[in-house]
């Protein structure tokens, strides 16, 4: 099934602020877990693996989830293998690299080789 | 016509007119004092609430500790009741401190958001009979993290001044 329309354009827009550095992630307990705030809410991206996949499938299932200002989970989705699945693996590796600073840190490494 | 003249013919109006500017003197301090009056309470009402945020987030940290230190002993089923509580001071801050800035709620925000995926693993391993595989180091990472962000907090509601 595909996403609802305004998950949508969430994940559109949550896609494309990640890309241009708009928003930060950040890492969270739950290994594979990300997450952003918008407004007073925030969105959790975790990556969980799909037991129940197909032989031709994805192993993972990725997780969307809008919390509200006490941390109650108002609104979620998942992403079924195809164009969904591909969109929110995506905006993980987004996530997973604004949290764990990989562009800085490569940015860094650049700049020591560079003085070797 | 002399002053004298004039005085004695008109007195009725120069004392009207000199109690009508000083009517208009005493309503303009009676305003002042009163507006006075009201901004000294008004920072009295933010000193108290600052001084109730202050709390809040005092003892959410004390809670915070408490839980590093339970999740380090892997006492889950006493960390859980921890986690609720230490929430509720979270949602207080974040629902009834007037003067947190945006990026202070946002904080807030995802301290609540972090505690709730905390405890949701947490739940889940007990209901599972998963409690040994629960990775308390990671926990307590990012429990010092927003005990951090937390620290940073209060230290500008302390400079905000109460």
């Amino acid at each position: 099934m595909a996403f609802q329309e305004k998950i949508d354009q969430l994940v559109t827009r949550l896609t494309e602020l990640t890309e241009r550095g708009k928003i930060s992630w950040e890492d969270t307990a739950d290994e594979g877990t990300f997450l952003t705030s918008v407004g007073k809410f925030v969105v959790t991206l975790g990556e969980v693996p799909d037991y129940l996949r197909d032989e031709e499938g994805p192993f993972v299932r990725y997780r969307f989830k809008i919390l509200d200002e006490t941390g109650k989970t108002i609104d979620e989705a998942s992403g079924t293998p195809g164009e969904d699945w591909n969109r929110l693996s995506h905006l993980h590796e987004l996530a997973r690299r604004s949290a764990l600073h990989v562009d800085e840190a490569l940015s860094d490494i650049l700049s020591s080789l560079e003085h070797i | 016509m002399t002053l004298r003249v004039f005085l004695a013919t008109h007195w009725g109006d120069v004392a009207s007119l000199a109690g009508l500017a000083l009517t208009i003197w005493a309503v303009l301090k009676a305003k002042k004092a009163a507006e006075q009056a009201r901004d000294a309470a008004q920072q009295v009402k933010e000193r108290i609430a600052n001084l109730d945020s202050l709390a809040d987030v005092s003892a959410a940290i004390t809670i915070m500790d408490e839980i590093k230190r339970l999740q380090r002993l892997r006492a889950w089923p006493l960390v859980l009741d921890r986690y609720s509580i230490l929430r509720r001071h979270l949602v207080r801050i974040e629902q009834l401190s007037a003067g947190l800035t945006e990026d202070q709620r946002v904080q807030i925000a995802r301290s609540i958001a972090q505690f709730r995926i905390i405890e949701a693993k947490v739940e889940h391993a007990t209901v599972t009979d998963q409690q040994a595989q629960i990775d308390s180091a990671a926990f307590n990472k990012t429990i010092s993290d927003r005990i951090d962000e937390l620290e940073r907090i209060m230290t500008a509601i302390k400079q905000a001044g109460v």
